[in-house]
Protein backbone atom coordinates (compact mmCIF):
# COMPACT_ATOMS: atom_id res chain seq x y z
CA UNK A 1 0.00 0.00 0.00
CA UNK A 2 1.80 3.33 -1.13
CA UNK A 3 1.50 5.79 2.12
CA UNK A 4 3.03 9.08 2.49
CA UNK A 5 5.62 9.24 5.81
CA UNK A 6 7.38 11.79 7.06
CA UNK A 7 10.72 10.79 7.09
CA UNK A 8 13.71 11.19 9.53
CA UNK A 9 17.23 12.02 7.65
CA UNK A 10 19.50 9.63 9.72
CA UNK A 11 22.52 9.72 8.13
CA UNK A 12 23.39 12.26 4.82
CA UNK A 13 26.82 11.67 2.96
CA UNK A 14 28.53 13.59 -0.11
CA UNK A 15 30.02 10.41 -2.13
CA UNK A 16 31.61 12.23 -4.93
CA UNK A 17 31.68 16.22 -6.01
CA UNK A 18 27.79 15.60 -7.45
CA UNK A 19 26.49 12.58 -6.03
CA UNK A 20 25.24 12.24 -2.31
CA UNK A 21 23.79 9.12 -0.20
CA UNK A 22 20.39 9.78 1.68
CA UNK A 23 19.78 7.42 4.49
CA UNK A 24 16.02 7.39 5.99
CA UNK A 25 14.00 6.27 8.46
CA UNK A 26 10.59 4.98 6.87
CA UNK A 27 9.42 1.69 8.40
CA UNK A 28 5.90 1.82 6.99
CA UNK A 29 8.02 2.48 3.27
CA UNK A 30 10.92 0.10 4.25
CA UNK A 31 8.90 -3.02 5.32
CA UNK A 32 6.83 -3.10 1.91
CA UNK A 33 9.96 -2.45 -0.67
CA UNK A 34 10.82 -4.36 -3.59
CA UNK A 35 13.83 -4.09 -5.89
CA UNK A 36 12.61 -2.00 -8.44
CA UNK A 37 10.67 0.31 -6.62
CA UNK A 38 10.89 4.02 -6.01
CA UNK A 39 9.89 7.08 -3.60
CA UNK A 40 8.90 10.59 -4.37
CA UNK A 41 10.44 12.87 -2.30
CA UNK A 42 9.16 16.30 -1.52
CA UNK A 43 11.85 18.44 -1.50
CA UNK A 44 10.04 21.55 0.27
CA UNK A 45 6.66 22.31 1.83
CA UNK A 46 6.60 25.79 0.01
CA UNK A 47 5.70 26.37 -3.24
CA UNK A 48 9.15 26.91 -5.21
CA UNK A 49 9.35 22.73 -5.51
CA UNK A 50 5.68 21.93 -6.50
CA UNK A 51 6.44 18.22 -7.91
CA UNK A 52 8.20 15.70 -5.92
CA UNK A 53 11.54 13.98 -6.94
CA UNK A 54 11.64 10.15 -8.02
CA UNK A 55 14.82 8.10 -6.35
CA UNK A 56 15.16 5.15 -6.60
CA UNK A 57 15.33 2.57 -3.24
CA UNK A 58 19.48 1.55 -3.56
CA UNK A 59 18.95 -0.24 -0.17
CA UNK A 60 16.56 -1.26 2.00
CA UNK A 61 16.38 -2.47 5.96
CA UNK A 62 13.62 -3.31 7.98
CA UNK A 63 13.16 0.62 9.25
CA UNK A 64 15.40 2.62 6.63
CA UNK A 65 15.84 3.03 2.87
CA UNK A 66 18.67 4.62 1.08
CA UNK A 67 18.78 7.16 -1.76
CA UNK A 68 21.67 7.58 -3.73
CA UNK A 69 21.38 10.72 -5.90
CA UNK A 70 23.20 12.82 -8.49
CA UNK A 71 22.58 17.13 -8.05
CA UNK A 72 21.63 17.79 -11.15
CA UNK A 73 19.19 20.69 -11.15
CA UNK A 74 17.60 23.01 -8.40
CA UNK A 75 15.38 20.06 -6.11
CA UNK A 76 18.67 17.91 -5.90
CA UNK A 77 20.89 21.10 -4.87
CA UNK A 78 18.38 21.97 -2.22
CA UNK A 79 18.06 18.30 -1.08
CA UNK A 80 21.70 18.20 -1.12
CA UNK A 81 21.26 20.68 1.84
CA UNK A 82 19.35 19.21 4.16
CA UNK A 83 20.90 17.83 7.47
CA UNK A 84 20.56 14.56 9.73
CA UNK A 85 17.19 14.90 11.82
CA UNK A 86 15.23 17.07 9.42
CA UNK A 87 12.45 15.28 8.27
CA UNK A 88 11.47 14.80 4.66
CA UNK A 89 8.06 14.14 3.26
CA UNK A 90 7.99 11.00 1.08
CA UNK A 91 5.50 8.76 -0.61
CA UNK A 92 6.27 5.04 -1.50
CA UNK A 93 6.68 2.23 -2.63
CA UNK A 94 6.15 3.13 -5.99
CA UNK A 95 6.29 1.11 -8.91
CA UNK A 96 6.68 -2.72 -9.70
CA UNK A 97 8.90 -5.00 -8.03
CA UNK A 98 11.33 -6.63 -10.55
CA UNK A 99 10.24 -10.14 -11.79
CA UNK A 100 10.59 -12.97 -9.63
CA UNK A 101 14.14 -15.18 -10.57
CA UNK A 102 15.64 -18.04 -10.01
CA UNK A 103 18.13 -20.19 -10.40
CA UNK A 104 19.27 -18.11 -13.28
CA UNK A 105 22.84 -16.11 -14.89
CA UNK A 106 21.86 -12.33 -14.91
CA UNK A 107 23.99 -9.64 -16.12
CA UNK A 108 23.46 -6.28 -14.47
CA UNK A 109 24.84 -3.52 -16.33
CA UNK A 110 25.00 0.41 -14.34
CA UNK A 111 26.18 3.45 -16.06
CA UNK A 112 26.89 6.18 -13.30
CA UNK A 113 23.86 6.19 -11.19
CA UNK A 114 22.72 4.01 -12.36
CA UNK A 115 24.26 1.63 -9.65
CA UNK A 116 21.20 3.14 -6.79
CA UNK A 117 18.75 1.00 -8.40
CA UNK A 118 20.80 -1.82 -9.07
CA UNK A 119 22.11 -1.94 -6.60
CA UNK A 120 18.89 -3.12 -4.34
CA UNK A 121 18.32 -5.37 -7.36
CA UNK A 122 21.31 -7.04 -6.89
CA UNK A 123 21.27 -7.57 -3.57
CA UNK A 124 17.40 -9.37 -3.98
CA UNK A 125 18.64 -11.84 -6.70
CA UNK A 126 22.10 -12.50 -5.39
CA UNK A 127 20.25 -15.04 -2.96
CA UNK A 128 19.03 -17.43 -5.81
CA UNK A 129 20.98 -16.34 -9.03
CA UNK A 130 24.48 -16.09 -10.19
CA UNK A 131 24.88 -12.41 -10.97
CA UNK A 132 27.25 -10.81 -13.33
CA UNK A 133 28.47 -6.76 -12.71
CA UNK A 134 29.20 -4.52 -15.97
CA UNK A 135 29.74 -1.30 -14.38
CA UNK A 136 30.67 1.91 -15.52
CA UNK A 137 31.29 5.81 -14.87
CA UNK A 138 33.06 8.57 -15.57
CA UNK A 139 35.75 8.42 -12.98
CA UNK A 140 37.22 6.08 -10.83
CA UNK A 141 36.22 8.69 -8.03
CA UNK A 142 32.04 7.48 -9.35
CA UNK A 143 32.98 4.29 -9.49
CA UNK A 144 30.96 2.92 -5.83
CA UNK A 145 30.10 0.57 -3.16
CA UNK A 146 32.22 -1.58 -5.53
CA UNK A 147 33.00 -3.89 -1.91
CA UNK A 148 29.66 -4.58 -1.00
CA UNK A 149 28.63 -5.26 -5.08
CA UNK A 150 31.68 -7.73 -5.30
CA UNK A 151 30.27 -9.66 -2.10
CA UNK A 152 27.22 -9.82 -4.38
CA UNK A 153 28.42 -10.66 -7.83
CA UNK A 154 30.38 -13.42 -9.05
CA UNK A 155 32.10 -11.59 -11.78
CA UNK A 156 32.70 -7.60 -11.75
CA UNK A 157 33.43 -5.83 -15.06
CA UNK A 158 34.80 -2.35 -14.26
CA UNK A 159 34.79 0.37 -16.97
CA UNK A 160 35.67 4.26 -16.79
CA UNK A 161 35.15 6.61 -19.68
CA UNK A 162 38.72 8.14 -18.99
CA UNK A 163 40.66 5.04 -17.82
CA UNK A 164 41.27 6.12 -14.88
CA UNK A 165 40.23 2.28 -13.12
CA UNK A 166 39.15 -0.51 -15.31
CA UNK A 167 38.46 -0.70 -18.88
CA UNK A 168 39.10 2.10 -20.90
CA UNK A 169 35.44 3.40 -22.36
CA UNK A 170 31.43 2.87 -22.30
CA UNK A 171 30.37 -0.16 -20.18
CA UNK A 172 27.75 -1.18 -22.72
CA UNK A 173 30.77 -1.78 -25.25
CA UNK A 174 31.99 -4.87 -23.16
CA UNK A 175 29.06 -6.78 -23.14
CA UNK A 176 30.61 -9.64 -24.85
CA UNK A 177 28.50 -11.68 -26.62
CA UNK A 178 30.42 -15.17 -26.84
CA UNK A 179 30.92 -14.40 -23.15
CA UNK A 180 27.35 -14.19 -22.54
CA UNK A 181 26.40 -17.12 -25.14
CA UNK A 182 29.46 -19.33 -22.87
CA UNK A 183 28.21 -18.24 -19.41
CA UNK A 184 24.25 -19.47 -20.57
CA UNK A 185 23.60 -15.67 -19.25
CA UNK A 186 19.89 -15.39 -19.82
CA UNK A 187 18.44 -11.99 -18.33
CA UNK A 188 19.80 -8.49 -17.79
CA UNK A 189 18.90 -5.64 -16.07
CA UNK A 190 20.24 -2.22 -16.68
CA UNK A 191 19.91 1.38 -15.73
CA UNK A 192 21.85 4.52 -16.41
CA UNK A 193 21.55 7.64 -18.64
CA UNK A 194 19.21 7.69 -21.65
CA UNK A 195 22.26 7.57 -24.12
CA UNK A 196 23.21 4.03 -22.62
CA UNK A 197 20.36 2.85 -22.84
CA UNK A 198 19.99 3.74 -26.53
CA UNK A 199 23.43 2.52 -26.90
CA UNK A 200 22.68 -0.56 -25.35
CA UNK A 201 19.33 -1.60 -27.67
CA UNK A 202 21.26 -1.48 -30.44
CA UNK A 203 23.69 -3.80 -29.18
CA UNK A 204 21.10 -5.87 -28.56
CA UNK A 205 20.34 -7.22 -31.70
CA UNK A 206 23.29 -9.51 -30.94
CA UNK A 207 22.13 -10.78 -28.32
CA UNK A 208 18.50 -12.38 -29.40
CA UNK A 209 17.93 -14.59 -26.50
CA UNK A 210 18.60 -12.50 -24.11
CA UNK A 211 15.42 -10.85 -21.74
CA UNK A 212 16.75 -7.00 -21.41
CA UNK A 213 14.55 -5.33 -18.50
CA UNK A 214 15.97 -1.40 -18.20
CA UNK A 215 15.02 0.96 -15.72
CA UNK A 216 13.47 3.89 -17.30
CA UNK A 217 13.19 7.64 -16.34
CA UNK A 218 10.60 10.47 -17.17
CA UNK A 219 9.72 13.79 -15.95
CA UNK A 220 7.08 12.95 -13.18
CA UNK A 221 3.93 15.07 -11.88
CA UNK A 222 2.62 12.11 -8.99
CA UNK A 223 4.36 9.14 -9.77
CA UNK A 224 1.10 6.71 -8.34
CA UNK A 225 -1.08 6.60 -11.53
CA UNK A 226 -2.88 9.66 -11.39
CA UNK A 227 -2.22 12.53 -13.85
CA UNK A 228 -0.67 10.50 -16.91
CA UNK A 229 2.18 12.96 -17.45
CA UNK A 230 4.83 10.02 -16.96
CA UNK A 231 5.17 7.45 -19.64
CA UNK A 232 7.54 5.85 -22.19
CA UNK A 233 5.72 5.33 -25.89
CA UNK A 234 5.50 1.01 -26.63
CA UNK A 235 6.04 -0.16 -30.16
CA UNK A 236 2.25 -0.16 -30.44
CA UNK A 237 2.04 3.68 -30.05
CA UNK A 238 0.52 3.89 -27.03
CA UNK A 239 1.95 4.73 -23.86
CA UNK A 240 2.75 2.74 -20.46
CA UNK A 241 3.10 4.93 -17.01
CA UNK A 242 6.91 4.93 -15.81
CA UNK A 243 5.23 5.35 -12.30
CA UNK A 244 2.83 2.62 -12.38
CA UNK A 245 4.00 -0.34 -15.10
CA UNK A 246 7.46 0.26 -14.77
CA UNK A 247 10.15 2.04 -13.83
CA UNK A 248 11.11 -1.47 -14.70
CA UNK A 249 10.18 -2.48 -18.90
CA UNK A 250 11.19 -4.82 -21.53
CA UNK A 251 13.79 -2.65 -23.31
CA UNK A 252 12.44 -4.43 -26.78
CA UNK A 253 8.55 -3.51 -25.64
CA UNK A 254 9.27 0.52 -25.59
CA UNK A 255 10.21 3.09 -27.67
CA UNK A 256 12.94 5.16 -25.98
CA UNK A 257 12.86 8.27 -28.53
CA UNK A 258 9.75 8.97 -26.40
CA UNK A 259 11.88 9.52 -23.69
CA UNK A 260 13.33 12.95 -24.17
CA UNK A 261 13.19 14.55 -20.58
CA UNK B 1 -20.70 19.23 5.77
CA UNK B 2 -23.34 18.30 3.62
CA UNK B 3 -23.77 20.26 0.53
CA UNK B 4 -26.56 19.28 -1.79
CA UNK B 5 -27.38 20.65 -5.34
CA UNK B 6 -30.44 20.09 -6.76
CA UNK B 7 -31.10 16.29 -6.63
CA UNK B 8 -27.95 15.67 -5.87
CA UNK B 9 -26.30 15.68 -1.77
CA UNK B 10 -23.18 15.42 -0.98
CA UNK B 11 -21.16 14.12 2.38
CA UNK B 12 -19.20 17.10 1.84
CA UNK B 13 -17.79 20.12 -0.39
CA UNK B 14 -14.84 18.13 -1.58
CA UNK B 15 -14.36 16.98 -5.09
CA UNK B 16 -11.22 15.25 -6.65
CA UNK B 17 -10.59 17.34 -10.30
CA UNK B 18 -10.82 15.91 -13.91
CA UNK B 19 -7.20 14.73 -15.08
CA UNK B 20 -5.79 14.82 -10.99
CA UNK B 21 -7.33 11.68 -9.83
CA UNK B 22 -6.44 8.95 -13.14
CA UNK B 23 -10.16 7.42 -14.03
CA UNK B 24 -11.03 6.77 -10.49
CA UNK B 25 -9.75 3.04 -9.77
CA UNK B 26 -6.90 4.34 -7.04
CA UNK B 27 -6.34 5.08 -3.74
CA UNK B 28 -9.97 4.21 -3.51
CA UNK B 29 -9.99 4.84 0.69
CA UNK B 30 -9.66 8.73 -0.47
CA UNK B 31 -11.76 9.23 -2.78
CA UNK B 32 -14.94 7.07 -0.42
CA UNK B 33 -14.39 10.03 1.91
CA UNK B 34 -14.58 12.70 -0.35
CA UNK B 35 -17.79 14.68 -1.81
CA UNK B 36 -17.19 13.04 -5.29
CA UNK B 37 -14.39 12.45 -7.93
CA UNK B 38 -14.56 13.60 -11.55
CA UNK B 39 -12.56 11.58 -13.98
CA UNK B 40 -10.42 12.21 -16.37
CA UNK B 41 -11.59 13.46 -19.44
CA UNK B 42 -13.05 10.85 -21.46
CA UNK B 43 -13.32 11.35 -25.78
CA UNK B 44 -15.31 8.88 -28.02
CA UNK B 45 -12.07 7.36 -29.36
CA UNK B 46 -8.82 5.96 -27.03
CA UNK B 47 -6.24 8.54 -27.03
CA UNK B 48 -3.02 8.37 -26.89
CA UNK B 49 -2.00 11.53 -25.90
CA UNK B 50 0.83 14.04 -26.35
CA UNK B 51 4.72 13.38 -26.36
CA UNK B 52 6.93 13.65 -23.94
CA UNK B 53 7.31 16.06 -21.64
CA UNK B 54 4.03 16.58 -20.60
CA UNK B 55 4.63 18.51 -16.95
CA UNK B 56 6.88 21.10 -15.57
CA UNK B 57 6.95 22.77 -12.56
CA UNK B 58 6.65 26.81 -12.81
CA UNK B 59 6.96 29.00 -10.08
CA UNK B 60 3.72 28.14 -7.30
CA UNK B 61 2.25 25.73 -10.40
CA UNK B 62 2.61 23.07 -12.60
CA UNK B 63 2.33 23.48 -16.50
CA UNK B 64 1.13 20.26 -18.10
CA UNK B 65 0.30 19.10 -22.03
CA UNK B 66 -1.12 15.43 -20.87
CA UNK B 67 -3.45 16.02 -23.91
CA UNK B 68 -6.23 13.39 -23.04
CA UNK B 69 -4.90 10.26 -22.79
CA UNK B 70 -7.52 8.03 -22.26
CA UNK B 71 -8.65 4.41 -23.29
CA UNK B 72 -12.28 5.93 -25.18
CA UNK B 73 -15.29 5.82 -23.77
CA UNK B 74 -16.62 1.85 -25.02
CA UNK B 75 -12.72 0.84 -23.01
CA UNK B 76 -13.87 3.24 -20.28
CA UNK B 77 -17.56 1.57 -19.64
CA UNK B 78 -16.64 -1.73 -20.41
CA UNK B 79 -13.53 -2.01 -18.01
CA UNK B 80 -13.49 1.00 -15.45
CA UNK B 81 -17.07 2.06 -14.71
CA UNK B 82 -17.48 -1.36 -13.24
CA UNK B 83 -15.16 -0.74 -10.56
CA UNK B 84 -16.55 2.86 -10.19
CA UNK B 85 -19.87 1.75 -9.38
CA UNK B 86 -18.34 0.37 -6.30
CA UNK B 87 -17.31 3.51 -5.08
CA UNK B 88 -19.05 4.73 -2.40
CA UNK B 89 -19.64 8.82 -3.63
CA UNK B 90 -20.70 10.56 -6.11
CA UNK B 91 -18.86 9.71 -9.82
CA UNK B 92 -18.97 11.99 -12.74
CA UNK B 93 -17.34 11.42 -15.82
CA UNK B 94 -15.78 14.17 -17.48
CA UNK B 95 -16.73 13.84 -21.70
CA UNK B 96 -14.41 15.98 -24.14
CA UNK B 97 -15.71 15.64 -27.60
CA UNK B 98 -14.44 17.66 -30.56
CA UNK B 99 -18.08 18.35 -32.31
CA UNK B 100 -21.33 18.81 -31.23
CA UNK B 101 -21.84 14.43 -32.60
CA UNK B 102 -18.84 13.55 -30.06
CA UNK B 103 -20.38 14.94 -27.06
CA UNK B 104 -24.02 13.44 -27.93
CA UNK B 105 -22.39 9.87 -28.43
CA UNK B 106 -20.40 10.77 -25.41
CA UNK B 107 -23.71 11.76 -23.62
CA UNK B 108 -25.82 8.44 -25.30
CA UNK B 109 -23.04 5.84 -24.25
CA UNK B 110 -22.83 7.55 -20.51
CA UNK B 111 -26.71 8.91 -19.77
CA UNK B 112 -27.74 5.58 -18.53
CA UNK B 113 -25.31 4.17 -16.76
CA UNK B 114 -25.01 4.40 -12.99
CA UNK B 115 -23.28 7.58 -12.76
CA UNK B 116 -23.87 10.54 -10.64
CA UNK B 117 -23.51 12.94 -13.52
CA UNK B 118 -21.20 14.42 -16.04
CA UNK B 119 -18.73 16.94 -15.67
CA UNK B 120 -19.27 18.80 -20.12
CA UNK B 121 -15.59 19.36 -20.41
CA UNK B 122 -15.53 22.71 -22.79
CA UNK B 123 -12.48 23.91 -21.83
CA UNK B 124 -9.81 21.39 -22.39
CA UNK B 125 -6.47 23.33 -23.90
CA UNK B 126 -4.52 20.28 -24.56
CA UNK B 127 -5.73 19.31 -28.16
CA UNK B 128 -4.36 19.91 -31.32
CA UNK B 129 -5.77 21.77 -34.23
CA UNK B 130 -7.89 23.25 -31.85
CA UNK B 131 -7.80 27.10 -32.54
CA UNK B 132 -11.17 27.91 -30.02
CA UNK B 133 -12.30 26.15 -26.93
CA UNK B 134 -16.33 25.69 -27.13
CA UNK B 135 -16.02 27.60 -23.40
CA UNK B 136 -14.74 30.60 -25.11
CA UNK B 137 -17.91 31.11 -26.99
CA UNK B 138 -21.33 31.57 -25.39
CA UNK B 139 -22.98 30.70 -28.15
CA UNK B 140 -21.17 26.97 -28.76
CA UNK B 141 -21.50 26.76 -24.65
CA UNK B 142 -25.50 27.16 -25.19
CA UNK B 143 -25.37 24.62 -28.40
CA UNK B 144 -23.53 22.25 -26.46
CA UNK B 145 -25.22 22.08 -23.74
CA UNK B 146 -28.97 22.14 -24.77
CA UNK B 147 -27.72 18.89 -27.15
CA UNK B 148 -26.63 17.37 -23.97
CA UNK B 149 -29.25 18.32 -21.78
CA UNK B 150 -32.24 17.22 -24.41
CA UNK B 151 -30.32 12.97 -24.31
CA UNK B 152 -29.84 13.08 -20.39
CA UNK B 153 -31.91 14.07 -17.14
CA UNK B 154 -28.40 13.53 -15.40
CA UNK B 155 -26.95 15.74 -13.25
CA UNK B 156 -24.42 18.35 -15.66
CA UNK B 157 -21.83 20.01 -14.77
CA UNK B 158 -20.12 22.74 -17.49
CA UNK B 159 -16.60 22.87 -17.25
CA UNK B 160 -15.49 26.67 -18.22
CA UNK B 161 -12.75 28.45 -19.24
CA UNK B 162 -10.99 32.06 -17.86
CA UNK B 163 -8.98 31.81 -20.71
CA UNK B 164 -9.77 34.85 -22.83
CA UNK B 165 -13.40 35.13 -22.26
CA UNK B 166 -15.37 36.63 -19.49
CA UNK B 167 -17.10 33.36 -17.51
CA UNK B 168 -19.92 35.65 -16.50
CA UNK B 169 -21.36 35.27 -19.74
CA UNK B 170 -20.25 31.58 -20.98
CA UNK B 171 -21.73 30.13 -17.09
CA UNK B 172 -25.21 32.19 -17.82
CA UNK B 173 -24.95 30.39 -21.29
CA UNK B 174 -24.73 27.26 -19.82
CA UNK B 175 -27.19 27.71 -16.88
CA UNK B 176 -29.63 28.77 -19.34
CA UNK B 177 -29.33 25.71 -21.51
CA UNK B 178 -29.53 23.94 -18.37
CA UNK B 179 -26.82 22.59 -16.56
CA UNK B 180 -27.11 22.08 -12.77
CA UNK B 181 -23.93 23.22 -11.95
CA UNK B 182 -20.42 25.22 -13.59
CA UNK B 183 -16.83 24.17 -12.76
CA UNK B 184 -14.08 26.82 -13.07
CA UNK B 185 -11.35 27.57 -14.05
CA UNK B 186 -9.61 24.99 -15.74
CA UNK B 187 -6.01 25.67 -16.44
CA UNK B 188 -5.08 29.05 -17.73
CA UNK B 189 -3.04 28.73 -21.19
CA UNK B 190 0.87 28.95 -20.57
CA UNK B 191 4.07 27.78 -22.29
CA UNK B 192 7.91 27.52 -21.63
CA UNK B 193 10.81 27.50 -23.51
CA UNK B 194 14.54 25.84 -23.07
CA UNK B 195 16.59 28.78 -23.45
CA UNK B 196 19.52 26.29 -24.28
CA UNK B 197 17.22 24.68 -26.87
CA UNK B 198 15.29 27.64 -28.06
CA UNK B 199 12.28 24.92 -27.72
CA UNK B 200 9.27 24.83 -26.09
CA UNK B 201 9.61 21.90 -23.36
CA UNK B 202 6.26 20.66 -23.00
CA UNK B 203 6.32 18.07 -26.04
CA UNK B 204 2.17 19.51 -26.50
CA UNK B 205 3.98 22.76 -26.98
CA UNK B 206 1.51 24.60 -25.28
CA UNK B 207 -0.01 23.67 -21.98
CA UNK B 208 -2.20 24.68 -18.65
CA UNK B 209 -0.77 26.22 -16.02
CA UNK B 210 -2.19 25.10 -12.72
CA UNK B 211 -1.77 25.14 -8.88
CA UNK B 212 -1.36 28.06 -6.13
CA UNK B 213 -0.02 30.26 -8.75
CA UNK B 214 -3.63 30.50 -10.26
CA UNK B 215 -5.45 30.67 -6.96
CA UNK B 216 -6.59 34.61 -6.34
CA UNK B 217 -7.64 34.49 -10.42
CA UNK B 218 -9.60 31.39 -9.48
CA UNK B 219 -11.01 32.65 -6.88
CA UNK B 220 -11.73 36.34 -8.50
CA UNK B 221 -13.58 34.88 -11.15
CA UNK B 222 -15.86 33.16 -9.48
CA UNK B 223 -16.48 36.43 -7.06
CA UNK B 224 -17.35 38.11 -9.99
CA UNK B 225 -19.85 35.68 -11.21
CA UNK B 226 -21.17 35.25 -8.14
CA UNK B 227 -21.86 38.99 -8.49
CA UNK B 228 -24.20 38.80 -10.85
CA UNK B 229 -25.55 35.00 -10.73
CA UNK B 230 -26.73 33.35 -8.06
CA UNK B 231 -25.73 29.76 -9.46
CA UNK B 232 -23.84 26.54 -7.96
CA UNK B 233 -20.17 26.49 -8.45
CA UNK B 234 -17.55 24.02 -8.63
CA UNK B 235 -14.59 26.17 -7.78
CA UNK B 236 -10.93 25.32 -8.21
CA UNK B 237 -7.65 26.65 -8.69
CA UNK B 238 -4.52 25.96 -6.59
CA UNK B 239 -6.43 24.30 -3.55
CA UNK B 240 -3.70 23.07 -1.41
CA UNK B 241 -5.55 23.07 2.44
CA UNK B 242 -8.35 23.88 4.36
CA UNK B 243 -8.31 27.82 4.22
CA UNK B 244 -7.98 27.83 0.55
CA UNK B 245 -11.27 25.90 0.51
CA UNK B 246 -12.56 27.86 3.02
CA UNK B 247 -11.92 31.04 0.77
CA UNK B 248 -13.12 29.30 -2.22
CA UNK B 249 -16.63 29.14 -0.36
CA UNK B 250 -16.39 32.70 0.83
CA UNK B 251 -16.09 33.93 -3.12
CA UNK B 252 -19.47 31.94 -3.48
CA UNK B 253 -18.44 28.11 -4.58
CA UNK B 254 -20.80 25.57 -3.24
CA UNK B 255 -18.62 22.30 -4.04
CA UNK B 256 -14.76 22.88 -4.44
CA UNK B 257 -12.33 21.00 -6.71
CA UNK B 258 -8.83 19.74 -5.31
CA UNK B 259 -6.45 19.44 -8.71
CA UNK B 260 -3.10 19.90 -8.87
CA UNK B 261 -2.53 19.53 -5.57
CA UNK B 262 -3.33 15.70 -5.59
CA UNK B 263 -0.57 15.34 -7.80
CA UNK B 264 1.73 16.86 -4.81
CA UNK B 265 -0.43 14.19 -2.22
CA UNK B 266 -2.42 11.57 -3.61
CA UNK B 267 -4.00 12.05 0.29
CA UNK B 268 -4.52 15.72 0.43
CA UNK B 269 -8.08 15.33 0.37
CA UNK B 270 -8.48 13.39 3.13
CA UNK B 271 -5.78 16.04 5.34
CA UNK B 272 -8.22 18.75 4.24
CA UNK B 273 -11.23 17.15 5.12
CA UNK B 274 -9.90 16.69 8.74
CA UNK B 275 -8.35 20.37 8.75
CA UNK B 276 -11.75 21.14 8.10
CA UNK B 277 -13.85 18.89 10.69
CA UNK B 278 -11.27 20.10 13.49
C1 LIG C 1 11.74 6.19 -11.34
C2 LIG C 1 12.91 7.14 -11.24
C3 LIG C 1 13.96 6.83 -10.40
C4 LIG C 1 15.05 7.69 -10.29
N1 LIG C 1 16.06 7.34 -9.45
C5 LIG C 1 17.12 8.16 -9.31
C6 LIG C 1 18.19 7.82 -8.42
O1 LIG C 1 18.17 6.78 -7.75
N2 LIG C 1 19.24 8.68 -8.32
C7 LIG C 1 19.28 9.85 -9.04
O2 LIG C 1 20.27 10.59 -8.89
N3 LIG C 1 18.30 10.19 -9.88
C8 LIG C 1 17.22 9.38 -10.04
N4 LIG C 1 16.20 9.74 -10.90
C9 LIG C 1 16.30 11.01 -11.60
C10 LIG C 1 15.88 12.15 -10.65
O3 LIG C 1 14.50 12.05 -10.38
C11 LIG C 1 16.17 13.52 -11.27
O4 LIG C 1 17.56 13.67 -11.42
C12 LIG C 1 15.63 14.65 -10.41
O5 LIG C 1 14.22 14.64 -10.43
C13 LIG C 1 16.14 15.99 -10.88
O6 LIG C 1 15.55 17.01 -10.13
P1 LIG C 1 16.18 18.49 -10.11
O7 LIG C 1 15.16 19.41 -9.56
O8 LIG C 1 17.49 18.47 -9.44
O9 LIG C 1 16.48 18.77 -11.64
P2 LIG C 1 15.80 19.81 -12.63
O10 LIG C 1 16.33 19.54 -13.97
O11 LIG C 1 15.88 21.19 -12.09
O12 LIG C 1 14.30 19.31 -12.55
C14 LIG C 1 13.25 19.91 -13.23
C15 LIG C 1 12.10 18.92 -13.29
O13 LIG C 1 12.43 17.85 -14.18
C16 LIG C 1 12.38 16.62 -13.52
N5 LIG C 1 13.50 15.78 -13.94
C17 LIG C 1 14.74 16.20 -14.30
N6 LIG C 1 15.52 15.15 -14.64
C18 LIG C 1 14.76 14.04 -14.47
C19 LIG C 1 14.99 12.64 -14.65
N7 LIG C 1 16.18 12.16 -15.06
N8 LIG C 1 13.98 11.78 -14.40
C20 LIG C 1 12.78 12.25 -13.99
N9 LIG C 1 12.51 13.56 -13.78
C21 LIG C 1 13.48 14.43 -14.04
C22 LIG C 1 12.47 16.96 -12.04
O14 LIG C 1 11.88 15.97 -11.22
C23 LIG C 1 11.74 18.27 -11.96
O15 LIG C 1 10.35 18.09 -11.93
C24 LIG C 1 15.09 8.89 -11.04
C25 LIG C 1 14.03 9.20 -11.88
C26 LIG C 1 12.96 8.34 -11.99
C27 LIG C 1 11.82 8.69 -12.90
C1 LIG D 1 -2.23 16.86 -15.03
C2 LIG D 1 -3.58 17.52 -15.18
C3 LIG D 1 -4.56 16.94 -16.02
C4 LIG D 1 -5.80 17.53 -16.17
N1 LIG D 1 -6.73 16.93 -16.98
C5 LIG D 1 -7.98 17.47 -17.10
C6 LIG D 1 -8.99 16.83 -17.88
O1 LIG D 1 -8.78 15.75 -18.47
N2 LIG D 1 -10.22 17.43 -17.97
C7 LIG D 1 -10.50 18.61 -17.32
O2 LIG D 1 -11.62 19.11 -17.41
N3 LIG D 1 -9.57 19.22 -16.55
C8 LIG D 1 -8.32 18.69 -16.42
N4 LIG D 1 -7.38 19.32 -15.63
C9 LIG D 1 -7.73 20.56 -14.94
C10 LIG D 1 -8.08 20.33 -13.47
O3 LIG D 1 -9.23 19.52 -13.37
C11 LIG D 1 -8.32 21.65 -12.73
O4 LIG D 1 -9.46 22.28 -13.27
C12 LIG D 1 -7.15 22.62 -12.87
O5 LIG D 1 -5.94 21.94 -12.79
C13 LIG D 1 -7.17 23.75 -11.82
O6 LIG D 1 -7.15 23.25 -10.51
P1 LIG D 1 -5.78 23.07 -9.66
O7 LIG D 1 -5.06 24.39 -9.68
O8 LIG D 1 -6.23 22.65 -8.29
O9 LIG D 1 -5.00 22.03 -10.37
C14 LIG D 1 -6.12 18.74 -15.47
C15 LIG D 1 -5.14 19.31 -14.64
C16 LIG D 1 -3.90 18.72 -14.46
C17 LIG D 1 -2.89 19.36 -13.55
Amino acid sequence: MIVTESAQIIAHHQLTEEIFSLLLEAPKIATQVKPGQFVMIRISDNYSFMLRRPFAIADCTQNNIRIIYRVVGKGTKELSKRKPKENLDILGPLGRSIPNLKNKKIALCAGGIGIAPLKLVASKLAQTNELYLYYGAKTKKELLFLNELKALCGKLILATEDGSWGKKGLIVNFLDVAFFKEQKIEVLFAAGPLKMLKNLKIKLKDFPQLIPYVFLESRMGCGCGLCYCCGVKTINGEYLRICTDGPVFNLHQVELTSLEL
Amino acid sequence: MKVTIKNLTFKNPILLASGTYGLGTKFIGVINKMGGIITKGITVNERFGNPLPRIIETPSGILNSVGLENPGVKKFKEKILPILSKLNTHIFVNIAGTTIEEFIILTEELGETEISGLEINLSCPNIKNRQRLPAQSPKLVSKIVSAIRKRTNKFLIAKLTANFVDPLDTARAAIDSGVDAVSLINTLYGIAFDINTKKPILGGITGGLSGPAIKPFALYCIWHIKQKLDIPIIGGGGIMNANDVKEFILAGAKLVAIGSGNLVDPFLGLKILKELED
